[in-house]
């Protein structure tokens, strides 16, 4: 879960760590009182990546100019802006803390050319941290003197104490601003494990209404993908691979969707959902029965079929437990089932033509 | 032989009077596996299918011999069992469930480096080794049977899919893991596939990846090094993912330069590794390096 920048500062900010006096606006009228209260203003539309390129953020030195750039800024954005005090920028540093997954460890990642993306791996260290021991204070310093900012120690210190706290999977400053008043940070991009959100206290806003919500509150991972060919399936893998072979065999598919260890009710109930899905043209449904069962998916299919009808042709792939008593299961209705998963999908791209 | 397990490996169930613990149990002694003890705490002197049940994985390792777990806890609990069979002399730890925490897992791992422990998952079916009878798991065992293919996977289902395949045709495996779905994981496809090349049962290694992660970009290096000399067999779901969605399992998520298909298949093709397009592909290509 991605934090906003204002919740993500708010947060830091409560952790000692100093972020430039700002607020989140929804209107421009908003963004004009607050200029009149600090003086000269950045505002940055929330929730975006690119910025920058993006024309979306913006300077002003009056409140009648802060009530302009904000009310082009809004038409922009979703989540309103971020409007706070300029920065009299001396230099802009990176300082993020972030995972390395293919050493399994926590890194602290710094470069002293902070402000956009860096690119040129040259310019940045990177030091791998023992979460069982810590951020040490050799570390530490060995990162603040790449830096040629001794005084920064403490502030990676707190940083951490923060990363660790709120198990995040990415804590990155970017710019860290260096001032006459010393450091600021002017943007932070915070991720939240999304594992952890039981023991956190940020809350993730799920999807309302839609095929997504009702997907979602199945417990099913589900992402439009805006083609013909719908998918039911249960396994992250194997729904994959289905979506490979209807883009091999020339299919646009609909949806990706991983039901994980389902059942006839379960599959009836994703039948139900995907059927009202717009632009599906054949449904596909692709199983293997390794810990479930054949006949109990089959059953789900033969009771939607004979309470709904098929509306659009459902091709049946299914193999493993109980394989030949759900295949009995499906002949009852005239359903021919397949047992070779490439065969079913050329079929399901042909009808969906 | 297999890897990560002998015909010494004497399981310790974390989590056997739960649900999916005294299911899978039953499923892992039917099918053979050395299963000498179980840990709840509080439920010391009970049995589970006649396994002795122990308040803590200590007391089962002194009273029962046991040097390998798993681990059917619930996610949030993870953490304390894994730590506890490490501090309690355990040399593999399977981690069955998902969603733990990322930290936790961060803490499993380092902890299980310090002591040189091998863990394999969280969010993994586990891992069986035919020849030995022997499933740390819930990988559904009649599809197996013993032989030389070593099979390394991120999906469950899609191994499932693919062994089965292998298995009709009458090629079995030396050993099958499921390294699990999670970005911070114990094994991964660079440590196992040194092993396989140790193992002297294993002749063909199948690499079952997905999009996301650099564990295939890892493995391909070592054999592009000269360090794997058996051929290596691969295929990879998910080609048709949008870039940066999130499908199912949080390590598919598409980052950098590595980590994509092209990514991938590029180092694939360096390493002079078969790459199959479609799962029935796999058959053939395993098939071909069998000869």
């Amino acid at each position: 879960m991605r934090l906003l920048e204002t919740d993500a500062k708010e947060l830091l900010s409560k952790a000692g760590i100093s972020v430039p006096t700002g607020k989140r606006v929804s209107t421009a009228a908003e963004a004009e009182a607050v200029a009149r209260e600090i003086g000269e203003v950045v505002l940055k539309v929330l929730g975006k990546k690119g910025r920058g390129k993006a024309g979306m953020i913006k300077f002003a030195n009056s409140p009648a100019e802060a009530f302009e750039a904000a009310k082009e800024l809004l038409e922009k954005s979703d989540e309103g802006l971020i409007i706070e005090k300029k920065l009299d920028i001396l230099e802009e540093l990176y300082v993020a803390f972030a995972v390395d997954f293919s050493i399994s460890k926590p890194v602290l990642i710094v470069s002293k050319k902070g402000g956009v993306e860096i690119e040129n791996q040259a310019d940045v260290k990177k030091i791998p941290i023992n979460i069982l021991r810590g951020l040490t204070a050799e570390q530490a310093g060995e990162a603040v003197a790449y830096l040629g900012h001794a005084e920064l120690s403490p502030f990676l210190q707190l940083l951490y104490k923060q990363f660790r706290k709120i198990d995040s999977e990415l804590l990155e400053i970017n710019p860290l601003a260096i001032t006459a008043n010393g450091a600021y940070v002017a943007d932070a991009l915070i991720e939240i494990n999304d594992d952890s959100l039981s023991r956190q206290p940020f809350r993730q806003e799920t999807p309302t209404g839609g095929i997504e919500a009702e997907m979602a509150g199945a417990g099913w991972s589900y992402h439009d993908l805006g083609g013909s060919v719908g998918l039911i399936c249960s396994g992250a893998g194997l729904s994959m691979a289905t979506l490979d072979l209807i883009q091999i065999f020339g299919g646009k598919p609909a949806n990706f969707l991983d039901m994980a260890q389902v059942d006839g009710d379960g599959i009836y109930r994703g039948l139900e959902i995907l059927s009202k899905k717009q632009g599906v043209r054949s449904i596909i449904i692709s199983l293997f029965a390794g810990l479930n069962r054949c006949d109990s998916m089959a059953e789900g299919i033969t009771r939607f079929v004979r309470e709904k009808g098929q509306k659009v042709p459902i091709i049946v792939r299914m193999v493993g437990n109980r394989e030949e008593e759900g295949f009995a299961i499906l002949r009852s209705i005239g359903l021919e089932p397949y047992k070779e998963l490439e065969a079913a999908v050329k079929k399901a791209v042909e009808v969906a033509v | 032989m297999a890897i990560l397990v002998n015909s010494e490996t004497k399981v310790c169930v974390q989590g056997i009077t739960g649900k999916a613990g005294t299911l899978h149990t039953g499923t892992m002694l039917e099918y053979g596996t050395k299963i000498v003890s179980g840990v709840r705490p509080g439920a010391e002197g009970e049995e589970v299918l006649g396994i002795p049940v122990f308040n803590r994985v200590s007391t089962a390792v002194e009273e029962t011999g046991a040097n390998s777990s798993i681990i059917f806890v619930p996610a949030a609990m993870a953490k304390g069992a894994a730590l506890e069979a490490i501090n309690a002399g355990i040399k593999l730890i399977v981690i069955i469930p998902e969603h733990v925490p990322l930290h936790d897992e961060l803490e499993i791992m380092q902890a299980a480096e310090d002591s040189g422990i091998v863990v394999v998952g969280p969010n993994t079916p586990g891992l069986i080794a035919p020849s030995l009878k022997c499933k740390i798991g819930f990988v559904p065992n009649k599809y197996y049977i013993p032989g030389s293919v070593g099979v390394m996977a991120r999906s469950g289902t899609l191994t499932y899919e693919i062994v089965s395949r292998l298995t009709l045709a009458g090629i079995g495996q030396s050993t099958a893991i499921g390294v699990g779905g999670d970005p911070v994981i114990g094994s991964r496809f660079p440590d196992l596939i040194k092993k396989f090349e140790a193992d002297p049962e294993t002749k063909v290694i199948l690499l079952i990846g997905e999009v996301g992660g650099t564990q295939e970009e890892e493995a391909a290096a070592l054999v592009a090094d000269g360090k794997i000399k058996k051929p290596v067999v691969a295929y990879i779901a998910g080609f048709s993912a949008p870039p940066g969605k999130r499908l199912g399992h949080a390590g598919a998520i598409i980052s950098g330069s590595q980590g994509t298909m092209e990514s991938k298949l590029k180092s694939f093709q360096k390493a002079g590794i078969a790459v199959a397009k479609t799962p029935s592909e796999v058959l053939d290509l395993v098939k071909q390096k069998l000869r």
